[in-house]
């Protein structure tokens, strides 16, 4: 098996929708694509991919890795979607982010796909995660702020060089007001890869834990999931 | 096409046929049953050990298809030149619809050549493979030990009063004392010492922990000879100093008397994994007598949430028999049911009956003999122990130490899968007294397989629901709307009655309870026009304003492209990228 392609999913801002793409791309891929996919949560600072996949109480962390104290092996857990999940922990403090690229690197022969979720600042910690990359997406929802935020990611992206794979649209059609996704488009010069939409479902999967994609896979949100895992 | 997606369109078509020669009736098909699991897991703990080390593979499965299936997991193992290694065959397992079952099967790595190795995990039910997963895993050499010898390089322990148990240091470097090699043969059980002559009536032979654990261990020794033996020393060599203490009295033994020697262990966190030769050497002046068994520390499980067996084998020579006992230690939490499987050596036991279990197995799987406990209330953190007795003590190790568990079962008491096929919506109906009207509910089948159903009708006391009950295949994620016919009796009341709804597929049942109304018989039909006109007008407005508000959006988004905004965001991004901010 060839190695895995790596992507760092990136926004500037918190709340845009990161793990939630994070979580239900590679829950997707996993469970109807058949692909085999490692999801990293590499924001060291505040992870919470592990909340997003009822995924709590686990023995180790990503920060155990990064510290030398376990594997990287015996920190990966598979979640029922088939998802192969490294996660993080809030516990583990003065974690070295530099040495993400090495860890990744042990683990790419045995995955397909390897998706990191990120810090949601432009700091040393997105560049270890950029640098990891072998593409990164850009998450940001319709609105002039957080679209204008992207550009100081798509800044530290162009610095490290890191290809850009696309920008993914999310909690699209809350508003009339809202950015078009050609003016999203214009605006970065970067193609829209999906247009997720404010989807109840994925508010009510967080709740729950659970992807959306796993909770209601007939969902818009799902679909659009669907369209956008086709894409890898 | 793997064997899934073939299986799956097979019975895709068989479906899609029966449908078509049916006239559209799907109640006429009949698909009852359509197997199929899915491999959640493979692996093999620890990826990275040495030889003569036991590891264990596991293999979760769920079933996701609409009837159990007896899984029946094979691992082949492989070198890095091709060669068969080893093959593993499990003892199947029946996996109910929706759950999730864990197979752990252990093998000794042996004398097998340093180097990368695959295992190849081959499931299949009804004889037929459907799944093939790989994994590997590698034998590498043990660093020598810092010493360079595997002998004693730090003083005995002696049971000398007073010595107290040292701290217990954590360390990854593998102990000069670490025994990579095969065992030796067992000392004799007599051996003269001093005056007399010692038996060795009670004496382990392989004891099973885990680093961080604590475990014991008993000696009993007996004088045969005629005359006292004076002092008695122990001491116990092979491990640190610092995880032994060793207990006895070292007054002189007379002719008949027997000693109980004691030893505990103390195995620290950080203890390098393997087989350890723990020697104990009774002295008296320059005479010796000793005995030795084997201190397996066993690597930690990678998931450490799951239950696991430690193994200890003690041999009485007084009664001539060999003891085996199985500690069963629950880390799990929703466990439904776990199954030891135990498959003793032929040269320990050639059939069962030459065996006598302290705990009767549930099952003879095999009578030469292959064995299995299941235990189907096993709480979490609890501790069972299996034992059983062999006639004859054994003269080698080899037999004993290249004995892992052949396999343990887990079975999952997870939460209740949400309801494959449901009753997904129904059409609300109100009737007049005597009245006949069509009342629809939707079947939606959640599965990626076809379903096979039958729904009953119970309707409410004197009405009448047509069909009163009939069977269909629902299709793969699909729903299916059903059209019934209900009439009120003559002599209804006014109020709400219920008719339940009851949907059997495989082993469930899906209940809905369905509201019928009785609305007041009224002799002049003007006010129920009037509703009717009113619902209407009202039905005309909400659809109006929708479509009204569509094309007001419809139109925004495709004639409104905001140019400014556009040009905004583009300007921030040149003043960025030219190093501004």
């Amino acid at each position: 098996m060839a190695d895995a392609k790596v992507y760092g999913i990136l926004s500037a801002k918190g709340g845009v929708g990161k793990t939630t793409i994070t979580a239900n791309l590679g829950s997707i891929l996993a469970r109807e694509f058949k692909k085999k996919v490692l999801a990293v949560d590499a924001n060291i600072e505040v992870p919470n991919l592990h909340l997003y996949l009822d995924m709590l109480g686990l023995p180790s962390s990503l920060q155990n890795v990064i510290k030398d104290e376990v594997s990287i092996a015996h920190s990966t857990y598979i979640h029922k979607s088939g998802l192969a999940v490294v996660p993080g922990s809030f516990l583990e403090e003065g974690v070295d982010v530099t040495r993400l690229k090495n860890i990744i690197d042990l683990v790419k022969g045995l995955y397909e796909i390897i998706l990191l979720d990120s810090h949601p600042h432009v700091d040393k910690e997105t560049r270890a995660v950029i640098e990891s990359s072998d593409e990164v997406l850009i998450v940001t929802n319709p609105w002039i702020p957080i679209v204008t935020s992207c550009l100081l990611t798509i800044k530290l992206v162009n610095e490290v060089g890191t290809p850009i794979k696309g920008i993914i649209l999310n909690k699209v059609g809350r508003s009339d007001e809202e950015m078009s996704a050609r003016e999203v488009e214009d605006s970065l010069g970067l193609p829209i890869l999906a247009k997720i939409p404010a989807d109840i479902n994925v508010y009510r999967g967080v709740e729950k834990r659970t992807p959306v994609v796993v909770e209601v896979p007939k969902s818009p949100a799902s679909k659009e999931f669907r369209r956008l895992a086709k894409l890898f | 096409m793997n064997m899934k997606s073939f299986v799956f369109c097979c019975v895709i078509f068989i479906l899609s046929a029966s449908m078509v020669s049916g006239a559209g009736t799907i109640a006429s098909v009949s698909v009852n049953s359509y197997p199929l699991s899915e491999v959640l897991n493979f692996s093999v703990d620890p990826a990275f050990t040495s030889q003569n080390t036991i590891i264990d593979f596991t293999i979760t499965l769920r079933n996701i298809g609409n009837q159990p299936i007896n899984a029946t997991p094979r691992i082949n193992i492989t070198g890095s030149g091709g060669g068969l290694v080893a093959s593993l065959v499990l003892t199947p397992i029946e996996i109910a619809v929706g759950d999730d079952a864990t197979f752990i099967s252990s093998w000794n790595t042996g004398s097998n050549q340093v180097g990368i190795y695959t295992a190849d995990m081959i499931v299949g039910y009804e004889g037929k493979t459907t799944d093939v997963v790989q994994t590997s895993f590698t034998i590498q050499a043990v660093t020598p030990p810092p010493s360079g010898g595997s002998g004693s390089t730090t003083p005995p322990v002696t049971s000398a009063p007073g010595t107290p148990a040292a701290e217990t240091p954590e360390s990854v470097t593998p102990p000069a004392e670490l025994l990579p090699v095969l065992p030796p043969l067992l000392p004799p059980v007599e051996q003269p010492l001093g005056e007399g002559r010692i038996r060795f009536v009670k004496y382990p032979i392989i004891e099973e922990t885990r680093p961080g654990e604590t475990t014991t261990a008993d000696i009993v020794v007996s004088n045969i000879g005629e005359a006292e033996i004076t002092p008695v020393d122990v001491i116990v060599s092979g491990v640190p100093n610092e995880w032994v203490e060793v207990m006895s009295d070292t007054a002189g033994l007379g002719p008949g008397d027997t000693r109980s020697i004691n030893m505990g262990f103390s195995i620290p966190a950080g203890a390098f994994p393997g087989n350890y030769r723990v020697t104990t050497t009774l002295t008296s002046g320059e005479s010796e007598a000793m005995t030795f068994f084997i201190l397996r520390v066993k690597p930690y499980p990678a998931e450490l949430e799951r239950p696991s067996v430690t193994r200890r084998v003690v041999v009485d020579s007084e009664k001539g028999v060999s003891i085996v006992g199985l500690k069963v230690e629950n880390a799990g939490r929703f466990i439904q049911r776990l199954d030891i499987v135990e498959e003793i050596p032929k040269d320990v036991a050639s059939h069962v009956n030459q065996v006598d279990f302290g705990v009767p197995p549930t099952e003879i799987i095999e009578a030469d003999p292959v064995v299995r406990w299941q235990m189907d209330d096993i709480d979490f953190f609890e501790t069972r122990t299996l034992s059983y007795e062999v006639s004859g003590a054994f003269e080698e190790y080899s037999t004993f130490v290249d004995w892992p568990l052949r396999q343990m079962n887990i079975l999952y008491d997870i939460s209740p899968p949400e309801e494959i096929v449901e009753i997904s919506r129904v059409q609300a109906l109100t009737l007049l007294p005597g009245d006949t009207g069509n009342l629809s509910i939707t079947l939606f089948n959640r599965a990626i397989v076809p379903i096979s159903t039958g729904l009953v009708v119970d309707p409410p006391t004197g009405w009448r629901i047509d069909p009163a009950n009939l069977s269909m295949v629902l299709g793969p994620e699909s729903e299916s709307t059903l059209n019934f016919t209900v009439t009120a009796p003559v002599r209804a009341t006014l109020g709400v009655y219920t008719a339940t709804f009851r949907l059997v597929y495989n082993d469930r049942e899906a209940v809905k309870d369905v509201s019928l109304f009785v609305g007041a018989p009224s002799s002049d039909e003007f006010p129920l026009v009037i509703f009717v006109l009113g619902a209407v007008l009202v039905l005309t407005f909400i659809g109006i304003y929708s479509l009204g508000r569509r094309i007001y959006k419809g139109r925004r988004k495709k004639t409104v492209y905001r140019e400014d905004v556009v040009s905004t965001v583009q300007r921030i991004k040149d003043e960025m990228m030219k190093g501004g901010k």
